[in-house]
């Protein structure tokens, strides 16, 4: 065991520093995840359609 | 029942099987109805200078309010804003903004009018429609800056609360709209003939692509026949183009190429020609009946205006555009 002068383990201050290197990473990653690809996918604006028709007997297909 | 849906909107009339996306991108069967995905989600909202469309003769020296979608049901290859008329609605950054709010933001930021433009105004239908109403009960007058490929009875509709009307007539082959654009000419010719019937105020934009649509031959037979059709009070815009989407490999317009084009629309007849995209080039406009200058543009930025109530301050002449 690695200690400082005052006794504590050198190597305690790391891991929080590790934790919270990974907390952080984390929550960038949550924000960008919900900015990007889940907000971007929430935010069309669904709307019946004018000029359009039903087609009973289809024969052509979309482009 | 199919379930499957015809889109009436443009000439393309997409058969949609439940599921299916419109060419547009922007429509969708969804369990057997045709819905828009758009409606109320623009990808861009900003105050413009009116020059910026490019509306040189509608209220010139004012802010307009514009606002575009995702999508377009024409795909050309040279687009300049393919970056949003390319993609689809659910991938594009969109805000909240319903018709009331663009009214609201229209009014805050002190402008006269709202353009529907960047992407393609009449894939967004509906939005822009009950846009443009709200909007004229508002005092506000209203823009589509559009490439006119769509059916007589919605464009008819629109028509009705619309006042003035940027067209990209992109050229004048049927070739060049089917290989460049996925879309046809003679499409746009009856639009602008119906814009012109409804009332509209019409200012043509001619992108000019070296080497594609920059034979003087084609260039005199479209300037000849917005002459015919349109009148000769009808503002072109011949547009420099910049290497864009899957023309990379071509260069600018040489600035020679666009005087050519000028100078043959002004040989028809035409009597406001500009050219755009190269700033401090043929961005005035001029008295057809005396010859002087009664706006002077530099940029987007008006530097003189000798207009009095649509007219020639000089002589008189009542010169074409909407001025109040």
């Amino acid at each position: 065991m690695i200690k400082r002068r005052n006794g504590e383990d050198i190597r305690r201050g790391w891991t929080r520093r590790g934790f919270g290197l990974v907390a952080a990473t984390a929550a960038a990653g949550v924000t960008f995840f919900k900015t990007s690809v889940y907000r971007s996918g929430s935010d069309i604006g669904v709307k019946i359609a004018d000029h359009w028709e039903e087609v009973k007997d289809p024969k052509r297909k979309s482009k | 029942m199919s379930g499957v849906v015809r889109c009436k909107l443009c000439p393309k009339e997409c058969e949609l099987a439940p599921g299916q996306r419109g060419d547009c991108r922007a429509r969708v069967n969804l369990d057997g109805k045709l819905v828009t995905l758009v409606y109320g989600k623009p990808c861009a909202a900003r105050p413009d200078p009116v020059e910026k469309k490019p509306m040189f003769h509608f209220l010139p020296g004012t802010r307009i309010f514009s606002i575009a979608t995702a999508g377009c049901n024409l795909h050309c290859k040279f687009c300049q804003n393919w970056d949003i008329s390319q993609k689809n609605p659910e991938d594009a950054r969109n805000i909240d903004m319903p018709p009331q709010k663009v009214v609201q933001a229209a009014r805050g930021y002190s402008c006269l009018s709202v353009a529907y433009t960047y992407s393609e105004p009449l894939t967004f239908y509906e939005y822009t429609r009950d846009t443009c109403v709200l909007a004229k009960k508002a005092g506000l007058k209203n823009v589509i800056v559009t490439a006119g490929y769509i059916n007589e009875e919605p464009l008819r509709e629109l028509c009705e609360s619309v006042d003035g009307a940027n067209v990209d007539l992109k050229a004048f082959t049927e070739e060049y709209y089917r290989d460049m654009c996925d879309g046809d000419l003679a499409t746009v010719l009856r639009s602008l003939r119906i814009m012109r019937e409804e009332g509209v105020f019409i200012e043509i934009t001619n992108l000019v692509l070296p080497g594609h649509n920059d034979d003087p031959t084609l260039i005199k037979e479209m300037c000849e026949w917005i002459k015919d059709n349109l009148g000769a009070r009808t503002p072109i815009h011949f547009s420099r183009f910049h290497p864009q989407y899957r023309m990379m490999h071509l260069y600018p317009t040489p600035a020679k190429t666009l005087q050519t084009a000028r100078d043959v629309a002004k040989e028809t007849g035409l009597h406001h020609v500009y050219v755009g995209n190269v700033p401090g080039v043929d961005e005035d406009t001029y008295c057809p009946r005396c010859g002087k200058t009664v706006i002077s543009r530099i940029g987007y930025r008006v530097t003189s205006y000798k207009l009095d109530d649509g007219r020639c301050s000089y002589c008189g002449t009542p010169i074409a555009g909407v001025w109040k």
